[in-house]
């Protein structure tokens, strides 16, 4: 005899589960695979969510950007020419540096009404363009010599036959280092500038 | 999660629970073929009123717990058991009470018992063995329950309690070992003409 058979003697083992029984726990788990389900659907809905969260974190990103550079566009337009002060010196500063000197000089010396002023800014602005252009230059050295020699002709030779004499004033000042531009410049120079100022203004008393 | 059988066993469950991570209603099939089991068990340890409820309950934990379900197993009988053997400690004094009752009860000879004397000899020391049982560790008697009522083998309830092997070889050699002194003595006393005094013997 052994003690397991004993033990399934014990009690009353139904042939038959209820039906009752059944369809409780059926239900029970039924409505639990239907809690379940719900997250399916979340699921499913993925790839059409997914598209229409992403334009939406793009309208964002780019909604943003645009209101922040307008911003530092109404703020900062002052800022905005400071930068070249701040870039060109490096390369061709001693060039820029002449160009707070150009339109000082004219008012000390004769009228404000004087056009030859226009004359000078061609060449800055001409050379302005070039300096710009040619600041990636110096990266290489064969074409970083040519271009900043341009500008430094193009600021020497339209100063004579125009009025030179306002441009080459300030060269020596600015340029201790080079001694055969300085020399001759001031040779020229220095006749110059006295004699169209002189000559400009008995013109002007004449002719009334 | 992938079944050792890969699903060429007809009626693999490890095939049905990986299919309910899908699509959940793939559960169903695995209460179609093991509810019956649970509910029995449950019915045989705490009555048929706490079975319901039990067996009901142990489906929509194993729905839940579906993931950790092994992978390579193809049977989720002693994973369900398992279970079941865990919500029935909720009804501990239930599970007690039935198996005093059990014992006080007359003994109830079933038709055509008669014919097998081993049989016979059972049905008589049953109130014997349920007493036994009821003084029995909680840990033993969920051994001897599942070993007895549910059929499991030794690595089955190894499985379903989460225990070594050789835990549950140990524990029910123990067990057993009791339950046979008890009813040695039962059937000494029944011998000398004294059978109310063997199941009243600890």
């Amino acid at each position: 005899m052994d003690e397991i058979e004993v033990i399934r003697q014990l009690g009353v083992s139904a042939d038959h589960v209820p039906a009752r029984s059944v369809h409780r726990a059926r239900e029970a788990l039924r409505e639990r695979t239907a809690h379940r389900r719900r997250p399916d659907r979340v699921r499913r809905l993925a790839p059409v969510l997914a598209p229409v969260a992403a334009v939406a974190l793009a309208l964002v990103v780019a909604l943003g950007a645009a209101t922040s550079h307008e911003h530092e566009r109404a703020v900062g337009s002052g800022s905005e020419r400071a930068h070249p002060a701040v870039r060109l010196p490096s390369p061709h500063g001693h060039v820029r540096a002449l160009r707070p000197d150009l339109p000082a000089a004219p008012p000390t010396q004769a009228a404000p009404a004087q056009p030859p002023p226009a004359q000078p800014p061609p060449a800055p602005s001409a050379s302005s363009p070039a300096l710009s252009g040619s600041a990636p230059a110096p990266k290489h050295s064969g074409a970083a010599t040519p271009t900043p020699a341009a500008p430094k002709r193009t600021a020497t030779s339209p100063a004579p036959p125009s009025s030179g004499g306002t441009g080459c004033a300030s060269t020596p000042a600015t340029r201790p280092g080079k001694q055969q531009t300085q020399a001759v410049a001031p040779q020229d120079c220095g006749s110059t500038p006295a004699a169209p100022p002189t000559t400009s203004s008995p013109k002007t008393e004449t002719t009334p | 999660m992938r079944c050792g059988c890969d699903g060429t066993r007809p009626g693999c469950d490890g095939t049905a629970i990986a299919a309910s991570l899908r699509d959940p209603d793939a559960f169903e099939a695995v209460f179609a073929r093991h509810f019956d089991v649970v509910w029995r068990y449950a019915c045989r340890r705490a009555g048929p009123q706490v079975a319901d409820d039990v067996s009901s309950q142990t489906f929509v934990v194993a729905f839940d717990r579906r993931r950790k379900f092994r992978d390579g197993v193809c049977e989720a009988r002693p994973w369900l058991l398992g279970i079941a053997t865990n919500l029935l400690r909720r009804h501990r004094r239930t599970e007690l009470s039935r198996l005093r009752a059990h014992a006080a009860a007359p003994v109830d000879r079933a038709p055509g018992m008669e014919e097998a004397l081993d049989r016979a000899s059972a049905a008589e020391l049953a109130p014997v063995a349920a007493e036994a049982l009821a003084r029995l560790s909680r840990r033993d008697r969920e051994i001897l329950a599942l070993l007895a009522w549910a059929e499991l083998t030794y690595e089955e309830i190894a499985q379903a309690l989460d225990v070594p092997v050789g835990t549950v070889r140990s524990r029910a050699h123990r067990a057993r070992v009791r339950i046979r002194e008890l009813l040695d003595a039962a059937v000494a006393t029944t011998d000398e003409g004294e059978p109310q005094s063997a199941r009243t013997a600890p």
